[in-house]
């Protein structure tokens, strides 16, 4: 679809994002020293480092792709956010306070700390460069899609934007303006998508008016994108889509049940029609067809699973192998991310960090259940794009008004900045330190390291830029999946058994890091998904099942540091030292 | 990643302290082992309980889901589904056991720093 601007709305972005980033600027100014740079002098509150857990987390993945699977495929959007959140649970209950007693607090540390090993180093370090850009994809991919419904300007401008926004915002700020933007914008995603749930249920259910006959996107050979055989413009467009048929049968003739109770939303939706729009491509001498077609659905058969893994209905394997394998990698995923867990150590002490991870789940949680109704909301708004699903909720917003949308677009905007400013720190404190610092040796002064770590980040945004122009086809969320699945395949064994197995040798961690990452990155790079939208190969010449592989590289991970760990054993107390 | 710039510091317990403090780490090199605290251990197993019972509840959703689709479209909730009642009972289940353990924490540790 092509969109109007609004003046009135890029103002009001504008503003918006040029306040967060002035900020970051001002507070910046107070992160003199290297460590002032990176550690944040571990003075942070710790309501605050809580609120700043929940932004720090809740990406573009959480309120745009979750938002947007959930309007188009019901139900199993849904799955993301329960698997998110209790991937919590692990890195709570199970990962971060037996770190915080081995006196490490950055994650390449914790898991150097018993055998100091230059291996070591790089596995992890190399680890946490391809965690960090596979993170880094969806945010940039989810950036795009914020800019394209407020400019009408193409993806990649919203990514190139976003790319120089952050580096310039790392380069010269560093760690607390992250926090501090974290916290923000932790703040004010949850508040809006509040203030919009609260008129998603205000509005209740409504039934959609206009034409439901199927829409045809072609792109033809020469790259001229006609719409129904006509050449595409602002007057001649796909429609918008996502409609309700009919509402229950206790609102009789009723266009709309008017304003409704959470829990009430929830049923009547269940008992309603609703009108879902499902593309099917092929491909022929005049182009690539795209055709969108009306399915008339029982909302009670959207909101329950199998709307995306279809085989949960059908009964087909792969998808069920699919399902249990994402749910796997989200579980364990969270615990194995670099940049959430260097957050736990910012607070002064333990019952602090508690504390802050217990307001950091508290507000994910509510944020989760809001995108339930933002979900909801968006697929029976008649204002979904049919070929997007990441903008569904600035479309949402932009369906009740115009200043609406521009404030979320901003605070997705900054969403996005806020984590991809983590990110970038992760990595080009992995290059930094870890790298060159550590590995290669190089001795730097204080001065000489910061710099290094700066080289590295604008390095690292002008990637993670490219990737999100190449990576745009995809739901944001599922790539997050993708991330979660290498993050949990490289990281976590290695971190669980070095917790809690003496026998762990360093060969067996460098093993396991090595083998989970690279079995997870060769197993996305040769999936389905990937073959189709980013290589443009037919799905079928992937060998890949299913496309999460943490179901096969998570025990992967274990069993390879077991069996080299028990290889290359030695006496006790002739560790390497 | 946080790195920690700061130069060789000091060493022994005094280290440890001050790490604490200003978030950096210790030195690489140092020797010390972790301080052991019976109140530490006691933490760490209310932990781990926290954790199998909400890997149960987890792995009880999945296998709902797999097994039990029929089950999860049941609307015994006011109209509202047992699939959706389930997933937002995992999520504020996942609070509750945080806070939980927190409490746990604090009353098996005793003193407010630890």
């Amino acid at each position: 679809m092509l969109y109007e601007t609004s003046l009135a709305a890029i103002a009001i972005f504008a503003t918006f994002v040029l306040g967060v980033v002035g900020l970051s600027f001002y507070l910046g100014r107070k992160a003199q020293s290297a460590q002032g740079y990176y550690a944040a002098h571990g003075e942070i509150h710790w309501f605050v480092n809580g609120i700043a857990f929940a932004g720090d987390y809740l990406s573009a993945a959480s309120f745009l792709g979750i938002c947007g699977m959930i309007a188009f495929y019901g139900y199993d959007g849904f799955l993301y956010s329960i698997g998110f959140l209790a991937g919590w649970i692990v890195a709570l209950f199970v990962i971060a306070e037996p770190i915080k007693k081995l006196g490490r607090f950055t994650f390449a540390d914790a898991l150097d700390s018993r055998f100091h090993s230059r291996g070591i180093k790089l596995a992890v370090a190399i680890s946490t460069l391809v965690v960090s850009i596979f993170y880094l994809i969806p945010q940039m991919v989810g950036a795009g899609d914020l800019i394209v419904p407020l400019l009408g300007l193409p993806h990649a401008v919203g990514v190139i934007l976003v790319g120089v926004a952050v580096t310039l915002i790392v380069v010269t700020a560093g760690m607390v303006s992250t926090t501090w933007v974290q916290f923000i914008k932790g703040s004010l995603l949850v508040f809006f998508c509040g203030v919009l749930t609260v008129m998603i249920l205000n509005r209740g259910l409504v039934v959609g008016t206009g034409s439901l006959a199927p829409q045809v996107r072609t792109v033809a050979p020469d790259g001229t994108v006609l719409v129904d055989g006509t050449p595409q413009s602002k007057s001649h467009d796909l429609r918008p889509v996502g409609t309700i048929a009919a509402l229950p049968a206790r609102y009789g003739t009723a266009a709309s049940t008017g304003p409704l109770g959470p829990w009430e939303y929830l049923s009547a939706l269940e008992d309603s029609r609703v009108v879902t729009w499902a593309p099917k491509k092929h491909t022929d001498a005049a182009g690539i067809h795209t055709t969108y077609s009306p399915t008339e659905r029982l909302g009670s058969d959207l909101l329950k699973p199998g709307g995306y893994f279809k085989g949960l209905t059908t009964g087909k394997l792969a998808d069920k192998l699919d399902f249990v394998s994402l749910m796997l990698a989200l579980f364990c995923g969270t615990a194995s991310l670099p940049h959430i867990l260097i957050r736990y150590y910012t607070v002064k002490d333990q019952a602090a960090a508690r504390k802050s991870t217990v307001v950091g789940i508290a507000a994910i949680g509510v944020f989760y259940v809001l995108t339930l109704f933002l979900g909801l909301g968006a697929m029976t708004s008649g204002a979904l794009d049919p070929t997007s699903t990441n903008m569904a909720a600035p479309l949402l917003a932009k369906s009740f008004n115009t200043t609406l949308f521009a404030i979320i677009s901003a605070i997705a905007f900054t969403t996005v900045l806020g984590t991809v400013s983590g990110l970038i720190m992760a990595g080009s404190g992995a290059v930094a330190h870890d790298l060159v610092e550590n590995v290669l040796r190089i001795p730097m002064t204080d001065h000489e390291k910061v710099r290094c770590g700066k080289i590295a980040a604008v390095g690292l945004g002008i990637v993670a830029m490219a990737l999100g122009i190449l990576f745009r086809n995809f739901n944001v969320s599922f790539l997050v999946g993708w991330a979660f699945n290498i993050a949990a395949s490289a990281n976590l064994p290695a971190l669980v058994m070095l917790l809690f197995w003496p026998r762990t040798t360093k060969e067996g961690i460098i093993a396991a890091v090595t083998v989970g990452m690279l079995a997870s990155l060769g197993w996305i790079l040769l999936s389905a998904d990937t073959f189709e939208k980013v290589y443009g190969l037919p799905r079928d010449a992937s060998w890949m099942p299913f496309s999460q592989p943490g179901l096969v590289t998570i025990p992967l991970g274990f069993l390879v540091l077991v069996v080299v760990s028990l290889l290359t054993s030695r006496p006790a107390g002739a560790e390497a030292r | 990643m946080m790195v920690q710039l700061l130069p060789e510091g000091p060493e022994g317990l005094a280290g440890f302290l001050e790490a604490i403090d200003t978030g950096g780490s210790m030195a690489p090199s140092d020797e010390r082992p972790p301080r052991c605290e019976p109140a530490a251990s006691r933490s760490s197993r209310i932990g781990f309980g926290l954790f199998w019972i909400y890997v149960a509840l987890y792995g009880g959703f999945i296998a709902l889901v797999l097994f039990a689709p029929g089950l999860l479209a049941a609307r015994p909730f006011g109209g509202v589904n047992l699939a959706i009642a389930s997933g937002l009972g995992l999520i504020v289940a996942a609070l509750v056991l945080a806070v939980v353990y927190m409490v746990a924490c604090r009353i098996v540790e005793g003193a407010p720093h630890d």
